[in-house]
């Protein structure tokens, strides 16, 4: 089948190769079957699971004809201490649908955790909704660490209420096709961040969609990708931060610095920033490239490889992502990082 | 003697912030030709005062009045109380990139006098003033205050009083981290800007650049009033006991 | 281009000069009649026709582009599209019809020349009415002509770079400039001369309802140097007008070359302009561009950067008010090792105007050791206009240096209270930070554009800002 994925909204010409991106795959059948595990102190938490036959969509433009659905809230206040994990390790050609719907009521706080993990081919299609209630927090970890073939597909939308702040972290190190797709709506004093690291071998391809919109008053928008290309794999970033009419003394920011680490990789940018109010503080940053010759040459003088220099400033750009992470988190993404630069 | 500046039980609170009162009843009465001085500890009100007197867009008046030269200026738009003869001295001043200082400079002369300066004329006074305050004159061409040191900002300030000739000038920290030089700089653009029909209101922390100057009258200002005034001895105390015997 | 005396002595707007001249021939609609009818009146070649119907035909198959400002509104058949002054091109100012003189004498054009030019051209609708270039240039070798005359005169030339940089089909409004190109400038500069001052080209539509093709092909030979102005402007009226030009550029070994704009058409003026440039080893093209008017704008001038060395920088200001939707940027293509290009682009919107910034960097996989760097600033007047950013960057190649930048954001309430604590009022305050913030833009033109191009952001402010 032949797919046109991530395409944005107002596309711009055609030459710039950015509109969407056109992938071919058989079309993955699911089996209803296959399910996440749930760890963490649940009992403060409502969870709901069912399979359903009906489609799922998302604005990844993604359709399947049947999908597992968790619903889970966090009710009024509560306060859950530790992550909540969510995590599968596919069997050999193993395919996944699933929707997760998160709804945090007032003044409610909870972490999650979604980690993929597969040896080989496996395909993830997780769409996530989540509705954060008036003061609500959240921290949403989504790790791929998905077998060398696999298809990883993520797509969330998101709707941040007032004075609530939420925390989406990609750390994308697995398969051969990855495409996620955010879609923030950011409302009156709230804070909705998106934090992205990635390093594509092989001959994999990336495709990051993001639209995240300052909605209303005094919102703060703020993305900040940090990732790395080695072999044949290809990059396309569309970030886009819209400043609707009516959201003054709004924030919004973007930031994308991609290391090319091979000279067959190609990386794709287009981080927009559109703008229908006048007071507000857009910024956007992008840089790309190679790593200074004199930061090389300052490491190299104290011991390290060319190799292992390289890698200490990737690690030191990766760091802005990594420093937030939970410590276990934090080591087997650098066991990860390690294995696939090897 | 004529009141050029008086203040009647003022009271402000911040744009952002409406729950926090500032000044709290406020009364200065500043005659024509005497220096006066505002000392207070940090976060007494100094520079809301300054501010407020200006119409700060941060700040909003909830009761008293403002009078200058006998009018009202309570709320009075900002360029109109400098067109009427009033002058800030910022404690930190704007850059503004593109700009070079003698186009602001001119443009600022002509709003004020509502005539073109006279270019010769004008370019002399520029070139004398600046020398005065040791400014080197190539700064005429550079961006307003962008890439300036703290120092020079401040001289750029007091440039512009002394080009500007404001009835009423208000220094509002202008001393705050120069060192001994240029605070001598600084009293030097006071004396020469000094005579009999102006006033000077300062607004400052310390007394260093209180030493080479003649001031009439010392105001104390804690939790927005003014709780303590004299002359300029009443400087020499604070200096010498801080300001606990007025911290209730 | 006028120059200061003009604007301080003068409160009307100059550029608003309209003309009767019942003796005009205006052609409408779109056939091959027409064309063959141009070509004949310009005495053309045939394989100038040739490619005049081969684009025709390519017009009609070419769709609107699916992006950017919406044109459907748009009624070409409306459009005049080839109007024909009744005087032919002259040498002299004197021999210009007067009617037409006075237009160009309101905008300062003879005097520029008197005293700042190498040489300049003037364009009336679709016919150039002068062209002189100084003697002590002409001896040079340099070559300065309206384009109809450089076909006629220097066939072997302009065939071999003609449509080699800008190409028939590269989109519908190109094909249609093909078909009906008339007038604009041909420059050919030898190898290692040297101009010291600007040739200047000014192009000026006064008749309503009408479009204008010009076509402008400049080649900067091995180490030559040019500077080259061009200027357009038009009266407003109630109809649309069209403007479909194109500039094909040729730096090539070592040859440096600085093509300056000021864009002040009407704003009921369609402006679809393509430019482009090549670059060849250790050449320069410098593009600066000041657009102020017309109702729609989509121009994103193309270098490529083909030799070792090769460099671009790139400077453009916009300036959208009321109903103007102005879709500018660039694109840049690094093909070879050692380029570097360099881009500022500030853009102000008010009174609901938009202006998009659109762009395609792209850095091929030869083009090693290759420096980018780009920036791009928008200032929003109000709440009711519309400030785009939209860059596209691609990356080919690992040793490259990349950076760009973009903000967007409005005056500081503070920057204008400290001004107004000045003195001065709101208006003045926000005049005086808009040309601060246009301040580095307007440097990079010579110094009477650059009060042209004050003149102008204050002809914009006036109404809602001083």
């Amino acid at each position: 089948m032949k797919y046109r994925l991530n395409a944005l909204p107002v596309p711009t010409t055609n030459h710039f190769h950015i509109n969407d991106i056109s992938l071919e795959f058989p079309k993955p059948k699911y089996h209803m079957e296959g399910d996440l595990q749930i760890e963490g102190d649940l009992s403060s938490i409502v969870i709901e699971r069912e399979f359903l036959g009906k489609k799922l969509t998302s604005k990844m433009g993604f359709e399947v004809d049947s999908y597992q659905e968790i619903r889970i809230t966090i009710p009024k206040g509560v306060h859950v201490a530790k992550p909540i994990v969510l995590s599968h390790h596919f069997s050999s050609r193993e395919v996944l649908f699933t929707k997760i719907i998160l709804t945090y009521l007032e003044d409610s706080s909870c972490d999650f955790t979604f980690t993929f993990s597969s040896d080989d081919t496996s395909f993830l299609y997780l769409v996530e909704e989540a509705h954060l209630g008036v003061g609500a927090e959240g921290n949403v970890l989504f790790s791929n660490f998905l077998g060398d073939t696999s298809y990883c597909f993520y797509a969330q939308e998101n709707v941040v209420e007032e004075g609530a702040k939420l925390t989406h972290t990609l750390l994308d190190l697995g398969g051969s096709v990855r495409l996620y797709h955010g879609f923030g709506r950011t409302l009156a004093s709230s804070m909705n961040q998106l934090r992205v690291l990635y390093l594509g071998d092989k001959e994999s391809t990336l495709d990051f969609h993001f639209y995240y919109q300052n909605e209303e008053k005094h919102s703060t928008n703020s993305i900040l990708v940090e990732g790395a290309l080695k072999d044949s794999s290809c990059k396309n970033f569309r970030g886009t931060i819209d400043f609707l009419k009516g959201c003054s003394s709004s924030v919004g920011e973007e930031n994308e610095n991609c290391i090319l680490l091979s000279d067959t990789c190609r990386s794709r940018s287009l981080p927009q920033m559109l703008c229908h109010e006048e007071d507000v503080v857009g910024t956007h940053g992008v840089s790309s490239g190679h790593i200074s010759q004199d930061t090389l040459f300052y490491l190299m003088s104290r011991g390290l490889s060319e190799k292992e220099a390289y890698h200490v400033i990737l690690m030191g750009n990766f760091s802005r992502i990594l420093k937030d992470l939970p410590e276990e988190v934090v080591s087997q993404v650098i066991d990860k990082i390690e294995e696939m630069l090897a | 003697m004529k009141k050029l500046l008086e203040i009647k039980h003022l009271n402000t609170i911040a744009e952002d912030d409406p729950s926090k009162q500032i000044l709290k009843g406020l009364d200065l009465v500043i005659p024509e030709g005497e220096v006066h001085v505002i000392m207070g500890p940090n976060g007494s009100g100094k520079s809301t005062l300054a501010n407020t007197i200006f119409s700060s867009p941060r700040y909003l008046i909830t009761d008293g009045e403002i009078y200058f030269d006998g009018c009202d200026i309570t709320h009075e738009k900002t360029d109109k109380i400098a067109k009427m003869g009033v002058f800030m001295s910022f404690q930190t001043p704007e850059e503004i990139p593109g700009i070079r200082l003698a186009q602001f400079l001119k443009t600022a002369k002509h709003s004020m006098t509502g005539e073109k300066p006279n270019l010769y004329s004008f370019t002399k006074e520029v070139e004398k003033n600046m020398e005065e305050l040791g400014m080197k004159y190539e700064y005429v061409n550079r961006e307003f205050n962008v890439g300036f040191s703290g120092g020079e900002k401040k001289k750029n300030e007091i440039l512009q009083m002394l080009l500007l000739q404001p009835k009423l000038a208000i220094l509002d920290e202008t001393d705050s981290g120069l060192d001994v030089d240029a605070i001598r700089t600084v009293s030097r653009g006071i004396e020469l800007y000094k005579n009999e029909h102006n006033s000077v209101l300062i607004i400052t922390h310390s007394t260093k650049i209180l030493e080479s100057l003649k001031v009439d009258k010392v105001h104390v200002l804690v939790d927005g009033k003014i709780v303590a005034s004299g002359d300029s001895s009443l400087a020499s105390t604070i200096e010498k006991n801080g300001y606990q015997d007025y911290i209730k | 281009m006028a120059k200061k005396d003009v604007f301080s002595s003068s409160q009307e707007n100059i550029y608003d000069t309209k003309t009767n001249h019942p003796t005009l021939q205006k052609e409408y609609g779109f056939t091959e009649e027409i064309v063959k009818k141009i070509s004949k009146d310009k005495e053309e070649p045939d394989w100038v026709l040739e490619i005049r119907l081969k684009a025709l035909k390519k017009f009609y198959e070419l769709e609107d582009p699916s992006w950017g400002p919406d044109l459907s509104f748009f009624d070409l058949s409306q459009i005049a599209t080839y109007v024909k002054p009744v005087s032919g091109e002259v040498r002299k100012w004197e021999d210009v019809p007067e009617e037409i003189r006075n237009v160009f004498d309101k905008l300062g054009i003879p005097d520029a020349e008197k005293e700042a030019l190498a040489g300049s051209g003037a364009q009336f609708d679709s016919q150039i009415v002068y062209h002189n270039l100084t003697e002590e240039f002409q001896k040079k070798g340099v070559i300065y002509t309206s384009f109809d005359e450089g076909i006629r005169k220097y066939p072997d030339l302009v065939k071999k770079y003609f449509t080699k940089a800008v190409p028939i089909f590269d989109h519908k409004y190109i094909a249609l400039h093909y078909a009906f190109f008339s007038g604009g400038s041909f420059v050919y500069i030898p190898k290692g001369a040297r101009l010291d001052r600007p040739l200047q080209s000014y192009f000026r539509l006064n008749a309503p309802g009408a479009g204008q093709f010009e076509h402008t092909l400049i080649i900067v030979d091995e180490g030559a140097e040019l500077q080259f102005i061009e200027g357009c402007s038009a009266p407003g009226y109630n109809e649309l007008n069209l403007h479909a030009g194109c500039v094909e550029l040729f730096v090539l070994k070592n040859a440096y070359l600085r093509f300056s704009t000021i864009e002040n058409w009407s704003k009921n003026m369609l402006n679809l302009n393509t430019k482009k440039c090549f670059v060849e080893e250790g050449g320069k093209i410098e593009w600066i561009m000041g657009s102020f008017g017309s109702k729609i704008s989509m121009l994103y001038p193309l270098s490529v950067l083909n030799g070792v060395g090769a460099k671009c920088e790139f400077t453009n200001i916009s300036f959208a008010g009321a109903g103007q939707n102005l879709d500018t940027g660039l694109k840049i293509i690094h093909n070879a090792p050692l380029t570097s290009s360099l881009v500022h682009s500030k853009s102000i919107s008010k009174d609901g105007g938009i202006c998009t910034f659109r762009s395609h960097a792209l850095v091929r996989k030869n083009a090693k050791n290759s420096q980018l760097s780009l920036s791009c600033e928008s200032l929003m007047l109000d709440s009711e206009s519309r400030s785009d950013t939209i860059p596209v960057n691609t990356l080919e190649t690992e040793n490259v240096t990349f950076s760009h930048e973009a903000k967007i954001g409005k005056i500081s309430d503070q920057t204008i209270y400290y001004l107004m604590t000045r003195g001065l009022s709101e208006e003045e305050a926000k005049g005086l930070i808009v040309r601060g913030f246009a301040e580095p833009i307007a440097k990079a033109f010579p110094v009477e554009y650059a009060v042209e191009m004050n003149r102008l952001i204050d002809l914009e402010l006036e109404g809602s800002i001083g």
